[in-house]
């Protein structure tokens, strides 16, 4: 009895773990059962409780979020809550500001040539803003594109870096997305009134203007000055401060001008506090603001602005680097011939017309990384490129075709590696002086 | 099994996120389950998609928490049974050719049996041998003694037993 027990329900198991579990499918009809349910829920509702529904529910998740990317991913599609939750996937900042209740909700809507859009909210500091949206109409919208966004301070245009991510492969009506908006310089909320001013590329170039002002205090940024040095295999850097504020920490860098390598970049930067609890690189948004080949640079990493740490410990390690003359290609595009490249393990570079295509060796799994930064011209003019694109002909190896605009250029055209994996050795540790 | 009953009164309060992640949870055994049963991915599917929304809509009747995941597989069990026996009496009226379910059937044979036996009993067996429960965590999850769960698993396979007897393979 007990063999043929053993043996039937064996069977029975490894019958059962044959079938394939089409996760994705399973997770749209999750969606579907909800999204029904919730329906036939809110004819019953009034509006308000509605309302009240939607700030639980975005409390709620953020404790749920870091559960898997599978579980974020199923949850991005409840209506309403695409743009952040997202976001708190990769950025625990953001996880942070919800849960501290930062977030301002605002939820301005406009329609206007049947375009709908609505401002949800905003999370704002003194280095930019997030602003949450959505966009409707009655047509398929996923190819509307959007003509020009600024933001506006008191009537004046805000200098700042505006970004906003590529709409759906999918045929949609509803578009749910966010605006990031970084400050070229750290900007004062005093008495300031807001204006979104965002023009779609529709046939009659639609364009909504949205006041908006804020009530809720903004978090004043903290600053600490650090000025210390550190040193892999001889190659000196400075961190020279490090500001947090709720969107992002800034930590910024200086480079020895005497260094025999130029350092390209640091593949692995962290905070930790005295719990060990990490803070990485932004992975996903603006990375960095500066240019390391001018040697300085602020690296942006996800915020712990509201965790109030005890101890706070900067960690800079896997440093990449190349030897100075060693740290460019050589090209005339005239010509279209490679004049000189290093003689780096695994490189290939080839011109044509205005293009270059780079092949590098990576270690890197699942993202690419920009290969090439600034380009310099025979009379030390800035070569601008226009486009850049990525391809991975094996896994281990980056392929990128940078286009540039050499209408007026002077041959030859010196290009800087941005990336390169030789890694210098070590990692060092500096604490940072908390009040 | 604490964290989950903490999920399941969320879920019971109208956090539909804690809800979500117990569906992840119960995910293999709710989809193979349905699969075992109706032998294609877009039925088994649906009867996911639907064993969902009736879950969702009668959550507020879990009586006890730690219920929840025999109270699940019931829903989705009855969903599967009424779904199966539709598409029988389509079976017969359009009178469908077997080729493709014969082949299937072989493949899921064991499982075929199973899900011939009384109610109470597969989910038994789903539970015990899918999501992996002792005896007594069943015992406790059903209210019943432990020595019932044992005599329902041994009715089980008693049946099994005779299926494969008649078969003349044991």
């Amino acid at each position: 009895m007990k063999q043929v027990k053993k043996h039937d329900y064996d069977t029975f198991v490894k019958e059962l773990e044959q079938i394939d579990i089409p996760h994705e499918q399973l997770e749209e009809s999750y969606i579907k059962s909800i999204i029904r349910f919730q329906k036939e829920k809110r004819n019953r509702q009034r509006k308000w409780q509605g309302i009240v529904v939607t700030c639980a529910l975005l409390l709620l998740f953020v404790t749920s979020i870091r559960i898997s990317p599978a579980f974020a991913s199923a949850i991005a599609k409840i209506p309403g809550f695409a743009p952040l939750v997202q976001m708190i996937t990769y950025d625990k900042g953001v996880e942070d500001i919800l849960h501290n209740n930062y977030y301002e909700e605002l939820g301005l809507s406009q329609t206007k040539n049947g375009l709908t859009f609505t401002l949800l909210g905003v999370i704002a500091d003194e280095t930019g803003m997030i602003l949450p949206y959505t966009f409707s109409a009655p047509f398929d919208v996923r190819h509307l594109k959007i003509k020009e966004i600024e933001l506006r301070q008191n009537g004046r245009v805000l200098p700042a870096g505006m970004s906003y991510s590529g709409y759906d492969e999918k045929e949609t009506f509803l578009i749910e997305e966010k605006l990031e908006a970084t400050f070229k310089d750290p900007i004062s909320y005093d008495n300031a009134k807001f204006e979104l001013n965002i023009q779609f590329d529709d046939e009659k170039q639609t364009e909504f203007t949205i006041p908006f002002l804020l009530k809720k205090p903004i978090a004043k940024t903290k600053i600490y000055e650090l000025n210390e040095k550190m040193s892999f295999e001889e190659q000196h850097i400075i961190v020279k401060s490090v500001s947090i504020s709720p969107l992002r920490t800034g930590i910024t860098i200086v480079l020895d001008p005497n260094n025999e390598m130029r350092i390209l970049g640091f593949d692995d930067i962290r905070l930790l506090d005295e719990k060990g609890e990490e803070w990485t690189t932004i992975s996903n948004g603006l990375t960095a603001t500066g240019n390391l080949i001018d040697e300085e640079e602020t690296v942006f990493m996800q915020s712990n602005y509201f965790r109030e740490p005890k101890k706070l410990t900067l960690s800079i390690g896997k440093v990449k680097a190349l030897p100075k003359g060693q740290d460019f290609i050589e090209v005339d595009f005239k010509q279209k011939k490679v004049l000189s490249k290093p003689p780096l393990p695994g490189l290939k570079v080839q011109v044509n017309k205005r293009m270059v295509t780079i092949n590098v060796p990576t270690s890197y799994k699942d993202k690419n990384i920009s290969l090439l930064g600034t380009a310099i011209d025979a009379n030390g003019e800035t070569v601008y490129s226009n486009s850049a694109s990525f391809h991975r002909p094996d896994e281990n190896i980056i392929e990128q075709t940078e286009t540039y605009d050499i209408k007026e250029v002077a041959n030859p055209v010196r290009i800087y590696f941005t990336h390169y994996e030789n890694f210098l050795d070590g990692t060092q540790t500096v604490e940072i002086p908390l009040k | 099994m604490l964290d989950e009953q903490a999920l399941v009164k969320r879920a019971m309060a109208g956090d539909e996120l804690a809800f979500l992640q117990l569906l992840n949870q119960y995910e293999q055994t709710m989809y193979r389950m349905a699969f075992a049963y109706l032998k294609n991915e877009h039925d088994a599917i649906e009867a996911v998609q639907e064993a969902t929304y009736r879950s969702l809509k009668k959550i507020h009747t879990v009586k006890e928490s730690a219920y929840f995941g025999t109270w699940l597989v019931r829903i989705l069990l009855n969903i599967c049974h009424d779904m199966r026996e539709k598409s029988k009496r389509l079976d017969l009226q359009e009178n469908i050719d077997i080729g493709n379910t014969a082949s299937n059937h072989e493949r899921f044979e064991m499982t075929d049996i199973i899900t011939k036996l009384p109610k109470e009993q597969q989910e038994l067996i789903f539970l015990k041998y899918f999501q992996d429960y002792k005896n007594q965590d069943i015992a406790a999850l059903q209210n019943i003694p432990e020595g019932t769960v044992k005599s329902r698993l041994h009715g089980a396979l008693k049946k099994l037993k005779l299926y494969f007897m008649e078969k003349g393979e044991l």
